[in-house]
Parts: C-alpha cells; sequence; structure tokens
C-alpha cells in the first residue's frame, strides 16, 4: 500500500522540482505541476490526516514503513533530497500551495527558502530517527540500487559522450556478487523487482543477479563470474541507441522499427569496445551475442564457428526468463512458472539446453517470487525454490481467505496438490520484492 | 547573480540591444508618458542600428544568445525576459525599423496580463496588430511535435483545452488525462452485465488508438495537433487502457474480448490482444464462446508464426481449449522431470562448470567481436565508427608496447576481409588516422625477437599506409642506427606491396634512394626487383652498388647476368661488389652465367678477365671446364682472345 503512496508522491514532487526549476509561479505548465502534485500528496497522505516521508540509509520510509521499491524507483530524487540535506517531509492536511511551491524550488537547488506556512515541514525530529527500521536486505537493496545507478550514469555517459567508464560496472557488479553471496535466497527474490519507466535498467540489474546465481550454483569462482556478470549487466545497453517510440511502440513492429531494435547487440558492443578496460572483451562478447540462438539463428548476422560464447548462453536463458516475466512494452507478463515453460520449449533450438536446464533446477518448479491462490483461498508469495521436485513450497501468506491483506506475512509450505491456481504478482496488486523486505534473508530461508 | 558567462563581458551588438531594451521598459513602468524620455528613444535607435537579424531566446528571466546564457547586468533586462517568458515568447528576432511607437506598443502588449493575453489569441495575435516594433516576437507552441514555420503555431491551450478538441468519450478522456488502470477499469465497469458499458469501453478504445497510435505514426498529419505526447513513451495511454481490461469485472473482461475478437484483424483489436500475455489468454480461453475461442486459438497460432520462441507457442497449433490444457501439462511435466532428476543435475551442472572455466582467451574475444561488427554493420556511418574503435584499440596496444596484441587484431584487415567491399576506403582512412610519426617512432624503437617479428608484421599489415611517412622521417633521419631501424621499418611495411615505394625513387637525393632500395631488398618480396631495375643504372655509384645488393637478395640465381655485367661498370666500387657478390655466391648457377657472359663476347674485355679470374676463384667444376675450353683454344685471332687464353692458362696454372 505504502509503496503506491510514496511512488505517487514522488512522481508528483519530481515533476514540480523540475518544471519550478524552469518555468516561473504562475505558469501554466507549473500550476499543472502543482495540481498534480496536489493530487499525489492527497494519495499519500491517505487515511492521515499527518504522514511524514522520511530517507534514511538509502531507503524511503513512510511514516517509519520503509518503502524498497520506490527507494530503487526514486533513487535520483533521493539523492536530491539527501543534497539538500532533506532528511524528511512532514505534510499535514490542508497544504498550502506556498508551502508546496518552496517545498519543489527547496528541493530542485532553486530556491533557499523553507516553507513557511507549517502545513509541510522539513526534518522533524519526530521523523527523522536514527533508529529506524533497517533490514537485514538493506545491503543487497543498496547494491542493487548502485547497479542500477551505474546503468544509468554508463547510459547518461553514452548519450552524451558516446562512451562511458566500464569500472563504474564492474564495482557495482562486485558489490552485487557479494550481496548475492550474503543472502542468496533474498537476492533471488529481488530479482523479481520491476519498473515501467526504467524497465531496460531494472531488468538488466535482474539478469545481472539471475546470472551471478546461475554461476554460483555451477560452482565458478568470483574471478570468473564478476567479468561474466559484468556483461550480463551490460548485455542490452545498446538500447539506448534505438528511439524510444521503438522501444516503447505497444504492438507488433513492421521491417524497419524491427530493424532498429535488432542493431541493439552491437551498438552495445561496440560501445563497451570503445569504452574499454579490463573485461570489456567478454563484456562486448555477451553483448553481441545475446540474441544469437544456440541452433545459429537470431541476430546480428555474422559468421561463427561454434556456439556463442558460455557466457552469452547463460546471459540468454537468464535475460529471457526475466524479459517474460516482466511487463513489456508490447506485451504483459508471464507468470514465473510459464516462463520456465518457455525455455523449456526452446532448449536445445533457441537456448543451450544444460543451460535451461540448470536454470529450472536452480528456480524450482515455482520460482521465487511467484504467486499463488491455495486450494484454502490464501495467496502465497513462493519466497524460496524448493530443494527437491515434489516438496512442498516455500511460502509467506499475504492475503487471507476472504482477500484480507496480512500485515506480518506468514511462512507457510504449501503442497503442490493444494496449489489451486498461479496468480499474476502485479494482478494480485503484490510486489513480491517488497515482501522481502518485510521479512529478510532468515524468513526467506525459515519459510 | 553571479556573472558566469563569457558573454557580460562581450558588447555585442545583441547584448547593447538587450540592455537598451531593459532600459526603455524600466522607463515604460516608472513614467506616464515615456515616449518622451531619452532611454527609450535611445532604445529605438540601438534597435535599428544594431538590426543584425540576430535571434535570441527567452528563458524564465533571462536571454539565451548564441546558445550562452546572458547574465543580464541591468535589473530592467532581467524584467522584460521575464514577461517575455510568461507570455510563452520563445524568441526574439531583431528586426530594425523601430519606432518610438511601435516600441510602445509592443511594451503595452507585454505589460498585459498574460491571461488575458491568452484569452485573446497569444501574444502574436496581440501584437500582429503593432508596427514598426524593431523586434519579432515568436510564440512558443504548446507542441514541441509539430514545430513548423512561420513563428506562432496558434493560442496557446490548456491540456483540457486540447482533449476538449479531439472529441473524445468519457472514458477516453478520463484515460488521456493520466487516470491509471485501475481507476479507468473502476470508471468503466459495472457489476450487472449489461451491453452499453461493453460498447462504451470498446469505443473509447478505439478512439484512442486512433489518435495516439495513428496520430503517432503520422507526425506531420494534424491528429495531434494541439496534444502533448511524452516524448519518451507517447503510447503510455493506450497501454494503460488496454491494461485496465485485466480490472474489469470478469462478465465484462469476456465480452469486451469477444467482441475485439469478432474482428481479430483490425490493427487496434490486434494490438489489443498483443498485449495479452500466454498466461491471460489461457485463463480467458475457456470462458469464451465457441465461436470466440476458436477465433483466439487462430489468432494465438498466427501471432506465434509472428516472433520467434513466443510464449503464445503454448497455444500454436492446437484446436481446443482442452488440447491447450494437455499441451500445457506435458511442458509442465517436462519441467518437473527435470526436476526431479537431481542426479543427472550435479552431472549437468559438472560439465558446465567445465565449459564455464576454460581460460578466457581475451585477445581472441576481441579480435572475433570486432570481426562479426565489421561484418554485420552494413550502416557506412556506423561502419566507420567501428573501423574507428577497432584501429583506436591497436593504437593503445602499440602505445603500450604489446604489439604481439596490435599485430594480431590488425590482422583483420588483412586476408579475411571480413567487411564489405564498398568499406575498403573507410578502413583505409581509419588506418591512415592510426599511422602517426610517433606511432611509427614507438614503432622503430630497437626491437628485438618476438617483439620485432609483430612490429614487422603490423607494419606488413598497415602496408600502404605508412609509407609515405616512414619515407619522409627516413629522408630526415641523421641519426644512422634509427636510420637503419627507419629501413627496416620500410622494409616491412612495404613486404606485401613493394611497388608502393617505386613512386618515391626519382628523388634528387643519392642517399633516399639508396635508403629505399636497400628497403626493397630487405622485403624479400620479389615482385620487388622490378622496382629496383629502375635504378641499376642511377647516375650515383653509390646507389648502383646497393641496387646490385639488393638484386642478388631478392633474385638469387636470376639476378648473376645483371651482376656479372656491372663487372664492366665504370666504378671501381661498383665492379668490386660485383666480384665480391659473384666469388661469394655458392649457387652453382653462377658459374654457369659467368661462362655464359664470357662465351657471349658481350663483356668488355677487363670485364672479361675480372669474371675468368672469379670463375677460377669459385673452383667449381663445371667453371674448371670452361678455363680449360678457354686455355686450349688454338685459334684466338683476337686480341680479347688471346687475353683470355693466356689468363684461363694462368689461374689454371695457379691452381695446379
Ligand atoms: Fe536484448
Amino acid at each position: 500500500m505504502s509503496e503506491r503512496q510514496v511512488a505517487a508522491l514522488l512522481t508528483g514532487l519530481r515533476k514540480l522540482s523540475r518544471q519550478v526549476g524552469l518555468y516561473p509561479e504562475g505558469h501554466p505548465l507549473t500550476e499543472e505541476a502543482v495540481v498534480v502534485a496536489f493530487g499525489s500528496i492527497s494519495e499519500f497522505l491517505e487515511p492521515d490526516q499527518e504522514a511524514a516521508l522520511t530517507v534514511h540509509q538509502d531507503a524511503f520510509f513512510r511514516n517509519r514503513v520503509v518503502v524498497p521499491h520506490a527507494s530503487l524507483e526514486f533513487r535520483g530524487f533521493l539523492r536530491d533530497m539527501q543534497q539538500r540535506g532533506v532528511e524528511s517531509i512532514t505534510l499535514a492536511r490542508p497544504i498550502s500551495q506556498e508551502d508546496l511551491y518552496d517545498l519543489a524550488a527547496f528541493i530542485g537547488g532553486t530556491s533557499d527558502d523553507l516553507p513557511a506556512d507549517g502545513t509541510i515541514r522539513l526534518n522533524e525530529p519526530m521523523a527523522i530517527d536514527p533508529d529506524l527500521d533497517v533490514t537485514p536486505t538493506t545491503k543487497l537493496r543498496a547494491s542493487y540500487g548502485a547497479t542500477l545507478d551505474a546503468m544509468r550514469f554508463v547510459s547518461g555517459a553514452m548519450v552524451t559522450r558516446g562512451s562511458f567508464e566500464l569500472s563504474t560496472v564492474v564495482n557495482a557488479v562486485e558489490g552485487l556478487f557479494e550481496q548475492s553471496v550474503a543472502q542468496p535466497g533474498a537476492a533471488l527474490l529481488l530479482s523479481t523487482v520491476k519498473s515501467h519507466d526504467e524497465y531496460t535498467f531494472f531488468h538488466s540489474v535482474n539478469v545481472g543477479i539471475l546470472s551471478l546465481a546461475l554461476g554460483r550454483l555451477v560452482g565458478v569462482d568470483k574471478d570468473i563470474l564478476v567479468p561474466a556478470g559484468v556483461g550480463a549487466v551490460l548485455h542490452d545497453i545498446g538500447k539506448v541507441a534505438v528511439s524510444p517510440a521503438v522501444l516503447n511502440y505497444p504492438g507488433r513492429l513492421d521491417s524497419e522499427q524491427w530493424r532498429e531494435i535488432t542493431i541493439h547487440p552491437q551498438e552495445g558492443a561496440l560501445s563497451i569496445l570503445s569504452a574499454g578496460g579490463v573485461g570489456s572483451e567478454i563484456a562486448a562478447t555477451v553483448a553481441l551475442e545475446h540474441h544469437a540462438r544456440y541452433d545459429g539463428t537470431g541476430y546480428p548476422v555474422v559468421t561463427r564457428d561454434g556456439k556463442p560464447h558460455i557466457y552469452s548462453r547463460l546471459v540468454q536463458v537468464v535475460d529471457t526468463y526475466d524479459a517474460i516475466t516482466s511487463r513489456r512494452s508490447y506485451r504483459r507478463a508471464e507468470s514465473p512458472r510459464r516462463a520456465l515453460q518457455v525455455l523449456m520449449g526452446g532448449a536445445g533450438t533457441a537456448w543451450d539446453p544444460q543451460l535451461v536446464h540448470a536454470f529450472i533446477g536452480m528456480m524450482g518448479i515455482y520460482p521465487p517470487g511467484s504467486v499463488v491462490l491455495t486450494a484454502t483461498g490464501e495467496t502465497a508469495v513462493v519466497v524460496r525454490p524448493s530443494e527437491e521436485a515434489g516438496a512442498p513450497l516455500a511460502c509467506l501468506v499475504v492475503k487471507g481467505r476472504d482477500g484480507e491483506l496480512i500485515d506480518d506475512p506468514e511462512p507457510m509450505r504449501v503442497e503442490l496438490d493444494q496449489v489451486a491456481k498461479q496468480v499474476m504478482a502485479s494482478d494480485a496488486g503484490i510486489d513480491p520484492a517488497a515482501l522481502l523486505e518485510a521479512v529478510g534473508e532468515a524468513m526467506v530461508v525459515e519459510a | 547573480m553571479d556573472s558566469g558567462t563569457a558573454l557580460d563581458r562581450v558588447d555585442s551588438g545583441v547584448v547593447k540591444v538587450l540592455d537598451a531594451l531593459g532600459a526603455a521598459w524600466v522607463t515604460y513602468q516608472l513614467y506616464p508618458n515615456p515616449k518622451d524620455q531619452l532611454p527609450f528613444r535611445r532604445a529605438v535607435e540601438t534597435i535599428n542600428a544594431e538590426a543584425t537579424g540576430d535571434v535570441v531566446g527567452i528563458g524564465p528571466g533571462i536571454f539565451v544568445v548564441e546558445g550562452e546564457e546572458y547574465v543580464p547586468r541591468r535589473d530592467g533586462v532581467e524584467k522584460v525576459a521575464r514577461r517575455l517568458f510568461l507570455h510563452d515568447v520563445e524568441n526574439l528576432r531583431i528586426t530594425g525599423g523601430s519606432s518610438v511607437e511601435g516600441l510602445a506598443g509592443f511594451f503595452e502588449a507585454v505589460a498585459e496580463d498574460d491571461e488575458a493575453v491568452r484569452e485573446a489569441g497569444g501574444i502574436a495575435a496581440v501584437l500582429s496588430g503593432v508596427l514598426n516594433i524593431g523586434v519579432e516576437a515568436r510564440q512558443r507552441g504548446l507542441l514541441n511535435l509539430a514545430p513548423g514555420e512561420g513563428g506562432v503555431e496558434g493560442a496557446v491551450k490548456s491540456i483540457e483545452e486540447s482533449i476538449d478538441e479531439l472529441d473524445l468519450p468519457e472514458l477516453a478522456r478520463f484515460a488521456f488525462s493520466g487516470a491509471g488502470a485501475e481507476e479507468i477499469a473502476a470508471a468503466a465497469g459495472t457489476d450487472e452485465p449489461d451491453v452499453a458499458p461493453v460498447e462504451a469501453y470498446i469505443e473509447a478504445y478505439r478512439e484512442l488508438h486512433g489518435k495516439i497510435v495513428e496520430g503517432a505514426e503520422d507526425p506531420d498529419g494534424s491528429l495531434l495537433h494541439g496534444l502533448r505526447l511524452p516524448t519518451d513513451d507517447p503510447y503510455r495511454t493506450v497501454r494503460s487502457y488496454i491494461e485496465s481490461f485485466f480490472h474489469l469485472p470478469r462478465w465484462m473482461q469476456i465480452n469486451v474480448l469477444e467482441e475485439v475478437l469478432a474482428d481479430p484483424e483490425r490493427a487496434e483489436n490486434q494490438m489489443f490482444l498483443d498485449q495479452f500475455s500466454g498466461q491471460d489468454l489461457t485463463d480467458l480461453l475457456p470462458e469464451l464462446h465457441d465461436g470466440a475461442s476458436d477465433q483466439l486459438l487462430d489468432y494465438a497460432v498466427e501471432a506465434a508464426s509472428e516472433e520467434a520462441g513466443h510464449p503464445l507457442d503454448l497455444l500454436a497449433g492446437l484446436s481446443s481449449a482442452t488440447e491447450v490444457e494437455e499441451a500445457r501439462k506435458a511442458v509442465a511435466d517436462r519441467v518437473s522431470s527435470v526436476l526431479a532428476d537431481r542426479e543427472h543435475n550435479a552431472d549437468r551442472l559438472a560439465g558446465i562448470r567445465v565449459v564455464m572455466e576454460e581460460p578466457i582467451n581475451e585477445q581472441n574475444m576481441e579480435r572475433t567481436t570486432l570481426r562479426e561488427l565489421l561484418e554485420c554493420e552494413d550502416r557506412r556511418e556506423r561502419f566507420q565508427r567501428v573501423a574507428r574503435v577497432w584501429t583506436a584499440r591497436i593504437g593503445r596496444y602499440i602505445k603500450d608496447g604489446d604489439l604481439e596484441r596490435a599485430a594480431y587484431l590488425l590482422d583483420l584487415a588483412g586476408g579475411e576481409a571480413a567487411y564489405q567491399g564498398d568499406n575498403d576506403d573507410l578502413i583505409r582512412k581509419s588506418l591512415e588516422r592510426l599511422t602517426t610519426p610517433e606511432l611509427l617512432r614507438s614503432l622503430a624503437l630497437d626491437r628485438s625477437g618476438e617483439q620485432g617479428e609483430a612490429a614487422g608484421r603490423l607494419l606488413t599489415g598497415l602496408g600502404r599506409q605508412v609509407i609515405d611517412e616512414l619515407v619522409i622521417q627516413l629522408a630526415s633521419e641523421e641519426d644512422r642506427a634509427m636510420r637503419r631501424q627507419l629501413t627496416e621499418l620500410l622494409a616491412a611495411a612495404a613486404r606485401n606491396e613493394p611497388d608502393a615505394i617505386e613512386p618515391y625513387l626519382p628523388d634528387q637525393r643519392w642517399f633516399v634512394v639508396r635508403n629505399l632500395v636497400t628497403a626493397l631488398g630487405h622485403t624479400g618480396n620479389p615482385d620487388a626487383a622490378n622496382s629496383v631495375r629502375l635504378v641499376v643504372s642511377h647516375n650515383d655509384y653509390r646507389v648502383r652498388t646497393e641496387a646490385l645488393r639488393s638484386m642478388v637478395t631478392l633474385l638469387g640465381d636470376d639476378a648473376s647476368p645483371l651482376v656479372i655485367r656491372a663487372l664492366g661498370d665504370d666504378s671501381e666500387h661498383v665492379r668490386q661488389t660485383a666480384a665480391a657478390l659473384l666469388r661469394g655466391s655458392s649457387l652453382g648457377d653462377v658459374d654457369r652465367a659467368l661462362a655464359d657472359e664470357i662465351r657471349a663476347d658481350a663483356l668488355p674485355t677487363d670485364s672479361a678477365v675480372a669474371a675468368v679470374k672469379i670463375l677460377a676463384a669459385r673452383r667449381g667444376p663445371h667453371g674448371r671446364a670452361v678455363l680449360e675450353v678457354l686455355a686450349g683454344r688454338r685459334f684466338a685471332w683476337r686480341s680479347r682472345a688471346r687475353t683470355l687464353r693466356k689468363v684461363s692458362a694462368g689461374v689454371l696454372r695457379d691452381q695446379t
């Protein structure tokens, strides 16, 4: 619940603080942004008269409840707030328009005046609490966020300079690796986090996490996995060269649009090679080959001896899984289980069958993040792959029999024959990754 | 405000105009009769004097001159900018032809309340009746998508007005104003089965599709006029709308879907269905009436064939909902069996591990990737970029002293010719950029062993591109050791194309020509002999000497006639060299060649005598036989023959 409220608030504030920097007070575009921001604040406050948004340890909190997804999605705004020394924003109905305007101008850096009417108050001691709950998965989320930042930085650098520093990504992936080792279960669950606005970035980090996880399962060392992970994270970087209108097109592409999409592997490889640095050869290979299929088809078309590199083959499997389970511009997400079935269907033709089998072995029949409806009517989220075939699913119950949300999700074992139906997390209004914050790695293991 | 830009130090004409406008504006505000005031008249003069036609951008309180922000020095300037900005003026053009009346009329309009001006049709409309202002205000349209020429795009409209103009049904309007999927569904859906909301829902979708998708595909058309679609994702609204389907009550979903399936070929219906996941379709399939479920299966077959590995594969080729379910179960069973076979799983992981732990050959990867990029890139402008990245990496390795790697990467330009022929020029251009004097000098550093060999391969690979540069350096180099190095580099560079040196052979400086001849000799390529042959009769004996040596190196035996003939050269130095070359040669055929030349009488007597002596010194069996014949001649009428008989007899006697 608070995820959506905070996301609404941050969207509204972000827009307004940008608008205020561009246009004066009273300009129609600013006015419009003010109206939107008002709406978002009232959504944020619902059902309270007063509520606080706090920044602590790289995360947003609404009234002491951590809001993990928004913390990743709105990292830029979080940084802006930190830069301006804003640790908390307390909002109290009815908000005055002047206060709202002052707040936006202050965070946007266009003014140093603080809101003066008392309806918006910054850094209230009540809200800033050093003992604010820091969940055990904070570090994992921080490294997820750092990798997202690296991607944002890299693609920004590509747009402005046509190049970037590979070390930025290498450092981020090393962090991701450390955290995945420390909390493997939580990492898998966190990799189900998605974003509409930054689909490619979140997708890239998820592919990174899942590639590292599969590599660890296989048993290879860090010095092999980090370069492969860098390739995984950067595999789609060439999408920067594809126009948003094509990337976001909601239907089937005509041949010209499709052609534009198919340049992204070569554009990615080229940019990585021109960046240079240790590991650039591997990353460029993965980027170039990630749409080259196992049976020799796919794109780009080149004369190749043998199969794509093993790292590329690994990334292909993981890429497909995360893409299918994500809501893309042209299609809604599939359930995790169905994504595995698609992989199975293409094992040996599209994808390396050994890697497909290994991946399915890692994810289990209902991969972490799957949402199931039990025969008794509860809604449960699978939080950990089962160790054995036929073993009951390790779940957390998030909705009771009458569909009521459960505040403290309870661990529960669900026998396979007790699964009535698989539902889409988004349709059920559940964010499995956010759930993780509420329970932490220990709970994932315990469940 | 801090003065940060260069502009505030430059008294350009534009800046003078802006300052003058600022002063005039202050005057206009302060005095009841501003037209009589000096600053006002001065502004008119300045505008007319500086009528450059320059365009000045307007920001909130700032002017933008030639892309740089002009930080106002006068209070009034900022105020004018702010006022103009409020009136949505995008830029001002300084046209000249200003009058006091005109400028006053301009300020009068600018001083008006911006809302009032907007209601009157915008600042451009208001100013259209004012003559002789001296500046032309261009109004910002709300639409960035259709900039067009000719200034004003029409009056500024609010979003509501824009949507109104589109004449959308209520639901579409709601979606367009940014409502989320759930909100749209809440507005559209009812619990009571009823045809009306279904029709309204579909109708609104069609309208949105028409306005947004078709409009976006035709950005020059009028559909988008007045619409502000986010440039990063113009289709968001359409997606939210389709997404709202999944929040509708079930009865409504089925009805809407059946309606859509009645004509799945229609563009908007296809887009609607395409948004569904395989899971969505499988869920809905059993609840559709027979006709619709058949249509859905047909659609799935068709959609699955459009895209490889499509999730809808699971539906394709099946003819009933039961079969779909069975097929899904079959794949699910295969998934389960993978999980069940744990033992095999461990083996499999071990197998993957072996492959993943194979050492990485980064050089190879790099070369393969670049080769593939050169191969698949068919856009010329991007090909050029690939070629640049490729040569930049070679350059980097040379600078770092990793000649092996540089040479390996450069090999791509050679035999394999991965790229298409019509891009040869781009490859050449990139290689030219690479071959700077610094780079060549760094190659010339004394290198031995593998490094030297790699330097050679590099130069051979670079070929023609470096020859110019090396010849120039060679001609001016004073250090002897360095000259020797450069000569070797030139030889390596010309290995495959020795004729590339030829154009430089007519050089006036004998030492330049000699070094080139040395390099030609060291190429080791017999084709180089054609170039050397051009200077075997060079007027400088030092060149001729070197040419002989090079010919022997390049042609071996075949050079013998030429060398033997050089025994008759005017220069003692050349004759001695020739003699030394002939004496030192261990090839049997030299004897025969000497004998042939002696017998053919083509040599002058002195040369023939020298040839006899060389033949003797070589002590070959063939040579001895020839000498015996010469010494035993009975009838030696001419003095030349007598001389040769005498010399031959003499050398034979010495030998025994
Ligand atoms: Fe991709």
